[in-house]
């Protein structure tokens, strides 16, 4: 499959997922699907000490995580061109750095999305 | 807000070669620092310490993409980045003549390492000699690595072969 073809794959199982109820559990989703995507279709190894892209598409992963100020409780993931927020209920979005568009945009188990967590100055 | 020092470095360069641009900056809990730079178009650059600057040549990449080129020097990100984010470039290959120019060496120096004549050395930049192990040796004689994956459908399945053609050594 293209990169294309699974990340529309991924965000369709995200989308599809039952909500999540804590950060750990929203960041394990989003990783185990997106781990099983590409073990499926990517045809290369997981190896995600590999900075350099090898052709897949990995998580988030723990060192490029961030608190930003506006939303102080959510822990920001940094990959190339994208964000991926996940609160402490559970919720999470992903969106591109550039523009700011919404990849997806889930709630967590208390119905709460990301943006409820943010800090107005 | 204090940055390291190489990172500092490379946002000086980049001012040297861009004049000043919109440019943020985040770290990581881990030590990374993020630096998006919005001039034509945006582009990220990820700092690591003891691995360099990591950018991507590409107009957007795909959710959980690593970075495309790595650099070392401070300097020369900064001046790879200018070239990206030039005026009036609509796309930005990486050229083996971009290449030569961020390790600032000329056609003839880099022609005296290879033993090879000047002229053989603009035959390959023109593209009239593009066997890998040319392109390869041209990488090495600037003291740089060269990989090429090769992913190859399968009949029959939807899996897909990882070949690596080329693997030098840094020179």
């Amino acid at each position: 499959m293209t990169k294309t073809e699974r990340i529309r794959l991924f965000l369709g199982q995200m989308a599809a997922a039952a909500a999540s109820g804590s950060h750990d559990e929203a960041y394990t989703l989003i990783a185990t699907t997106l781990t099983a995507v590409e073990d499926e279709h990517s045809g290369v190894t997981n190896n995600p000490a590999m900075w350099e892209t090898d052709g897949r598409l990995y998580p988030p992963q723990p060192d490029s995580a961030a608190l930003p100020k506006e939303y102080p409780t959510v822990i920001r993931y940094r990959s190339v061109d994208h964000w991926t927020y996940v609160a402490p209920n559970g919720a999470f979005r992903i969106e591109i750095v550039a523009s700011h568009k919404v990849l997806i945009d889930r709630p967590g188990r208390d119905g709460r999305l990301v943006e409820a967590f943010a800090v107005r100055e | 807000m204090a940055y390291p020092e190489i990172v500092q470095q490379f946002l000086d360069a980049i001012t040297r070669h861009l004049g000043k641009i919109d440019t943020e900056l985040e770290e990581t809990r881990a030590g990374y620092w993020w630096i998006d730079l919005r001039s034509r178009r945006h582009l990220a650059v990820e700092w690591r310490p003891g691995r360099g600057f990591g950018l991507s040549n590409r107009r957007s990449s795909h959710y959980g993409e690593g970075p495309s080129e790595i650099f070392q020097s401070a300097d020369r990100a900064a001046r790879r980045v200018a070239q990206i984010l030039a005026p009036k470039r609509d796309n930005v290959p990486v050229g083996l003549a971009a290449v030569r120019e961020l390790y600032e060496m000329t056609q003839a120096q880099l022609a005296r390492k290879l033993a090879k004549g000047q002229p053989a050395i603009s035959q390959i930049e023109r593209g009239r000699d593009s066997k890998l192990e040319t392109i390869e040796q041209f990488i090495n004689g600037l003291g740089g690595d060269s990989s090429l994956p090769i992913y190859l459908t399968q009949s029959g399945g939807g899996k897909h072969a990882t070949a690596k053609l080329a693997r030098a050594a840094r020179a």
